[in-house]
């Protein structure tokens, strides 16, 4: 009787497994399967500093920045947009995980370049976030016959670790803690080396459009100037990614804008600007 | 006792007959899109079938993320602007195979049955052909997908870019 009893145990398993949905079957093998989480930001840029994204190998961005003046400037100043600044950057990605960029800055005459990769990439199954390094390095061209520039005295770094995760396909959130070196500072009183922590994120309004933020705290005491703050939007319209935001910073490197941003954000000195970035495709998959 | 025993393990064995599954697991999808700027293909080799060759029914899986395009952009914003495949990791077909004939070994068949893409799902029949290989049945078929009948859109920036119906391809070997 009880090995009757077993049989019938073993029949009834063996029924119900059978008897499970076909497509039942493929949902389950598939939801065992554990994929990349993509698309965190819409640019490789938040706006002003970089975000965890990277191109797809072969792919070349062109970046068309401009920030103008500041809108507390007046009607006289058309509210900043009289006074303009641009940045003139490309960015190829030479693997999936491995992206140079360079570009030119009006502000200061300054030349920058960096190299960024990816280290841990979030998953459904596996990894809680993506995680990327990026070192960049820029040349201030300005002259200052005041001063002996040495071409030591012209160079400045800055080395960031981004931490990013998408919580849902409609925000993402990423962490950027920041080291700053500036071989030569304006005053005594500015460090050479400056720490900093930045906060970005992304909010998804529909498909295309979304809301950005990003902001700097720099660790230190008694520091000139104000942390970098801006909000703006990204319109995605297929090659092109359009970001308009406002700002409290007028430099487009990380080794001016974390450290030097000169505006009072809630005293209105807001500049407002935008980047431009158009995709080729230099490479194809195949 | 011992006859009931022995119907019952009967019974086992003809259920195991009759559940007989042929699945796959790397099945191949294709879809291309002509328009007027710029003709779109993509390649998913990573789908997944399973057939019961008793009852003729069917289910299809393919996971979205999983289409290989020729720009890696073009992947992104298939994912995100159009599949939604966060939301909708996959478009699935669940029905019935008509007109495998396993012994005759080859022929067409009519698939009949829901077919579930972009979170719409839609009363399709496929026609398509099967062949049997050794012990392999190769089920293969091409046909056209309406985008705005399964409320994939596109935006008329990019009208150009995208034709309004793509045609499918696919190939599964099930074992």
């Amino acid at each position: 009787m009880k090995s009757f009893l077993a049989l019938l145990f073993v029949l009834i398993i063996s029924f119900s497994a059978q008897s499970q949905d076909l497509l039942g079957q493929l949902e389950n093998q598939q939801s065992h399967v554990s994929k990349p989480v993509t698309a965190m930001f819409k640019g490789t840029r938040i706006f002003n500093g970089q975000s965890i994204e990277l191109r797809g190998q072969g792919n070349l961005d062109v970046i068309i920045s401009h920030r103008f003046g500041r809108l507390n400037s007046g009607g006289y100043n058309f509210f900043g947009l009289d006074d303009s600044n641009v940045r003139l950057g490309l960015e190829y990605a030479v693997l999936d995980r491995l992206t140079l960029g360079f570009g030119r800055n009006s502000v200061n005459k300054v030349y920058d370049g960096f190299v960024k990769g990816k280290l841990l990439e979030q998953k459904t199954i596996g990894s809680p976030l993506s995680i990327v390094w990026m070192s960049d390095m820029s040349i201030y061209t300005l002259k200052r016959p005041e001063l002996n520039m040495t071409f030591q005295r012209r160079l400045r770094y800055v080395h960031q670790v981004l931490l990013a995760r998408k919580f849902s396909p409609g925000l993402s959130l990423q962490l950027m803690p920041s080291l700053v070196h500036h071989n030569l500072v304006e005053s005594e009183s500015d460090p050479n080396n400056l720490a900093a922590l930045g906060l970005g994120g992304r909010v998804a309004l529909s498909k295309r459009v979304s809301l950005t933020g990003e902001y700097y705290y720099r660790f230190g005491k008694d520091l000139s100037g104000h942390n970098s703050l801006g909000i703006g939007v990204d319109i995605e319209t297929g090659g092109h990614v359009f970001q308009l935001h406002f700002t409290n910073s007028n430099e487009m490197t990380p080794s001016g804008f974390i450290p030097s941003t000169q505006g009072n954000f809630f005293d209105g000195d807001i500049h407002f600007g935008f980047n431009i970035v158009r995709s080729f495709t230099l490479k194809h998959d195949y | 006792m011992k006859r009931l025993l022995f119907l019952l393990i009967f019974l086992f064995h003809l259920m195991q007959a009759l559940g007989q599954q042929m699945n796959s697991q790397s099945g191949y999808v294709k879809f291309f899109s002509e328009a007027l700027v710029e003709d779109i293909t993509a390649e998913n080799k990573n789908a997944k079938a399973v057939f019961d060759a008793q009852s003729g029914e069917v289910a299809f899986l393919v996971p979205i993320s999983d289409f290989e395009f020729r720009k890696s952009l073009m992947k992104e914003h298939f994912n995100e602007n159009y599949m939604e495949s966060e939301k909708y990791p996959n478009a699935v077909f669940k029905g019935r195979i008509e007109g495998v004939d396993l012994e005759k070994g080859q022929g067409t068949a009519l698939a009949k049955g829901t077919f579930t893409i972009h979170g719409v799902s839609k009363e399709v029949e496929i026609p398509g052909t099967y062949s049997m290989k050794e012990d392999v049945l190769i089920l293969e078929s091409i046909f056209w997908i309406v985008l705005e009948e399964y409320e994939i859109e596109i935006p008329r920036l990019v009208f150009q870019n995208i034709a309004e119906k793509v045609e499918v391809t696919i190939k599964f070997e099930l074992k």
